[in-house]
């Protein structure tokens, strides 16, 4: 009994001390709006989130202008599994229905709730009750309006970082639709043109996603639009440009026979003003290359020992958070027998908003002369808005020896490298092919189906090939049938022969031959050894015409007679018995040769 | 095997012969010389005669794209694309036509699909019918090898080679019945005019659903008089009228 307990023992000495302190919990509370009318029914939600089900009620404080006339509770479980790992969230909601006793502003005091003997509170919610509702009037100016239809509350914000910057001194704008309901679509109708700025986008939406924020007390859809990075151009008071975007909610059925809407809300951004300041010009330093920020320099040679002709590279990396993309470069100081090529630049931003980041310049020198050359420290001078004063920083200064290289022509040693100049893209040409045809379907040809067919009927023709060959060689009778006319061609070619020449002895004996063997072959009877008598008899048990078994009868007494009497015939006698074996064999031919029964 | 080449070739030819042949030096002289509007027009001749053909329908696309007429260049290299889907120049310039669409498009395929569609696209239709042909006769051939021969080994041989041959000739026929089904199929459409208003039915009296704007490829799920009932690549389906979308 104890052994069997103690796998169970020990699970649930795994298992207690992780469903105690391994619970996630927090506490949300929201109202639907924070601005109602007398006849009017407030809605409280109040979310227990936590990773399992727990046993958690919030405690409601007591509520001053407000009289709890409705309370409900739910509870619902979602999974995600993000990068193979599963996190599971368990959400009771409790719903309660407020109805304001006066006219005022009040506060939802924070909500608690105790758990294992930890208290979790919620944020106070601030209402304001008045006799009827109206518009929201009273927003502050460069807040967005939301539009409220149908208790739908839409609203699209711009959001600066900062309201007040120095020419040059970049500041990020970020986008926010803000919607009480789930939105189905999203078109942007118009963007931001940012006059006066320079603008470079960081940030755009591509699918509509969203995250739940709470907003005084009321919580919203939150999508991210989109970013944008300015960089003002020039002292003034710009109201930045307000973006335009047409939303599209569901309308969910409201009876049987409504199958529920798609909605659409035309909505325009709040427009930030933003005060750009112009950089001082007291104690403005004359090498002062319009960087607005905070930068650090540093220089690097690609190596320390060269020879005359081979080529040494200075890179020199201005590193920080600025407008890094705007301000000029610190030229190089002449130095004697150094001879340099244009520098490159490049720049490495990085996201979100491409103000932190770094400009690199590459300078390509080739030391003419050997000796020791001293890189000075390069200045970079830039203006600091946090302090509001420029300041100039230095990379520390560099050394480079040279000695005496090969004798080689200086223009060879080196090949400048040079990037391709790539000035636009296009579509590709068209195809100049002059003729064309229409397009035919060789599958639905007639020579297409007739090769098919051929190659069917091939298969049939083999079949009926494989049968007669087997039937040739087990069928002997058959075979001798088939065979009969083959011989017969050959014997008849004799019999003609003997006719041309004459010879009439030779004559009879090939006609008798032609005659015994065909009859012999049709009959399966042995035609060597037969005797006249014998090839008549077989005829006579066969169904062959009764005029024909005289004919031959007649006719082989002839060719006998002849060879063994010593008869000779004239030429009109050959032509006669001539004649009379074909007629024989063509009558003979037309003969089945069936056994009768 | 010189038989069959014979015989092919003289599929080829025969085919060849029987189809007419249309002129288009004219329309490819007035696109080199940039008169586009006069290309358009000497092509249009040619297309009037309801004439099919993959290089007139690409220099038609390319002839819209230069008038900045994105929907009818996406219509007409959409239609090419039927003839020679994985044709290299023709994919680049409907990428860049997409690119200069209104309504972004999102094209994710995954790695099967692709392969998939390497494979299935990688033939034009009729170099595919003779390939079936060939095959198709050289299964004959070993089936009739397997029938008259008395020797083991070829028939052995020519039973390795029939179930080789039946293997191809059905995955190529597959693919063949799939190619001219998509060949024939009136379902895609694209959008013609600069801005389109989808309704939730077949009327301007119902509420409307979403814009979309010229150039978008949509799928035709059916006909009612002179509205279309179209579905989004994102799922959405709405009527729009029939004048403003172009049949691929």
């Amino acid at each position: 009994m104890k052994k069997a307990l103690q796998p169970i023992l020990i699970l649930l000495f795994f298992s207690i001390p992780f469903s105690v302190y391994s619970q996630n919990i927090s506490i949300d509370a929201y109202v639907d709006r924070n601005k109602i009318s007398m006849n009017e029914i407030l809605k409280l939600t109040i979310e227990i989130k936590s990773d399992e089900q727990i046993e958690a009620e919030p405690e409601i404080p007591q509520l001053t202008g407000f009289q709890i006339i409705g309370q409900s509770s739910s509870s619902s479980t979602s999974i995600e599994i993000i990068n193979n790992k599963m996190s599971r969230s368990v959400t009771q909601s409790f719903i309660y229905s407020l109805r304001p006793l006066k006219v005022g502003q009040f506060t939802i005091p924070p909500i608690f709730t105790k758990y294992n003997n930890k208290t979790y509170r919620t944020k106070s919610i601030n209402i304001s009750v008045v006799e009827s509702q109206d518009s929201f009037g009273n927003q502050q100016q460069n807040q967005p309006r939301p539009k409220n239809t149908n208790g739908v509350k839409i609203f699209l914000q711009a959001q600066p970082n900062k309201t007040e910057v120095y020419v040059g001194e970049p500041l990020t704008v970020r986008f926010t639709l803000y919607s009480n309901k789930g939105l189905v679509g999203l078109n942007a109708e118009k963007m931001p043109e940012f006059s006066g700025f320079v603008k470079e986008e960081t940030f755009q939406t591509k699918n509509i996603t969203h995250t739940l924020e709470v907003i005084d007390g009321i919580r919203y859809y939150a999508y991210r639009i989109s970013d944008y990075t300015l960089f003002p151009t020039y002292a003034s008071n710009f109201t930045l440009d307000k973006m335009e975007l047409l939303c599209a909610y569901e309308v969910p059925a409201k009876s049987f026979f409504d199958f529920g809407t798609t909605k659409r809300v035309y909505i325009q951004s709040n427009q930030p003003i933003i005060r750009v300041k112009p950089l001082p010009l007291q104690n403005q330093p004359q090498d002062f290359s319009g960087a607005v920020g905070n930068f650090d320099v540093k220089a690097d040679l690609s190596a320390t020992h060269v020879t005359t002709g081979e080529s040494v590279t200075l890179t020199l990396a201005i590193s920080g958070s600025g407008n890094i993309r705007t301000f000029d470069t610190p030229k190089l100081p002449n130095i004697h027998n150094l001879d340099s090529f244009p520098p490159e630049e490049s720049e490495e931003l990085f996201p979100p908003y491409n103000i932190n980041g770094k400009k690199v310049v590459k300078y390509i020198l080739i030391p003419e002369e050997p000796g020791s050359y001293t890189f000075p420290s390069i200045p970079f001078t830039f203006f600091d808005p946090q302090n509001e004063k420029y300041r100039t920083v230095q990379s520390k200064p560099l050394y480079l020896t040279v000695e005496k290289g090969k004798e080689t022509s200086a223009g060879l040693s080196y090949i400048r490298p040079q990037g391709i100049d790539i000035q636009g893209s296009d579509i590709h040409f068209i195809i100049r092919q002059a003729r064309i045809s229409d397009f035919l379907l060789i599958l639905f040809s007639f020579w297409y189906w007739m090769i098919v067919i051929v190659g069917l009927l091939s298969i049939v023709t083999a079949i009926i090939y494989k049968k007669e060959r087997k039937k040739l060689l087990q069928d002997r009778a058959y075979y001798r049938s088939k065979i009969s006319n083959k011989q017969l061609q050959k014997d008849i070619m004799a019999v003609h022969t003997a006719h041309k020449a004459n010879n009439a002895e030779l004559f009879c004996v090939n006609a008798e031959n032609a005659l015994k063997n065909y009859i012999a072959n049709r009959c399966n009877i042995s035609a060597g050894a037969s005797k006249i008598q014998d090839i008549l008899s077989e005829l006579h048990k066969r169904k062959v015409a009764d005029d024909l078994i005289p004919r031959i009868q007649a006719f082989l007494h002839k060719t006998d007679t002849a060879r063994f009497g010593g008869v000779t015939f004239s030429s009109e006698e050959l032509d006669d018995l001539s004649h009379e074996l074909d007629e024989i064999i063509t009558q003979l031919s037309r003969t089945k040769f069936r056994r009768k029964k | 095997m010189k038989k069959i080449y014979v015989v092919v070739l003289f599929v080829l030819v025969s085919s060849t012969l029987l189809a007419e042949h249309y002129d288009i030096a004219d329309a490819n002289q007035a696109y080199q010389e940039q008169e586009y509007g006069r290309a358009l027009q000497e092509y249009m001749k040619v297309a009037d005669q309801g004439v099919k053909n993959f290089v007139l329908f690409y220099n038609l696309g390319n002839t819209y794209f230069k008038l900045n007429n994105i929907g009818n260049a996406r219509l007409y290299y959409e239609k090419a694309a039927k003839f020679e889907p994985l044709h290299k120049e023709l994919r680049e310039n409907l990428a860049m036509v997409r690119a200069n669409l209104k309504d972004k498009e999102v094209v994710e395929k995954s790695f099967i699909e692709t392969v998939l569609e390497k494979i299935v696209f990688a033939l034009s239709i009729n170099i595919l019918a003779i390939l079936i042909l060939i095959i198709f006769i050289l299964l004959m051939a070993s089936i009739v090898l397997l029938i008259i021969s008395r020797n083991h080994v070829v028939r052995n041989v020519s039973k390795i080679l029939i179930v080789i041959f039946s293997c191809f000739f059905f995955i190529f026929v597959v693919i063949e019945v799939w190619r001219i089904r998509t060949f024939y199929s009136e379902d895609q459409a694209v959008i013609l005019e600069e801005t389109v208003l989808a309704y939730s039915g077949p009327s301007r009296d119902f509420p409307q659903v979403f814009t979309i704007h010229e150039g978008l490829k949509v799928t035709i799920e059916r006909y009612d008089n002179d509205w279309a009932l179209i579905k989004l690549p994102s799922g959405n389906g709405g009527w729009v009228m029939q004048s403003s979308i172009g049949v691929i």
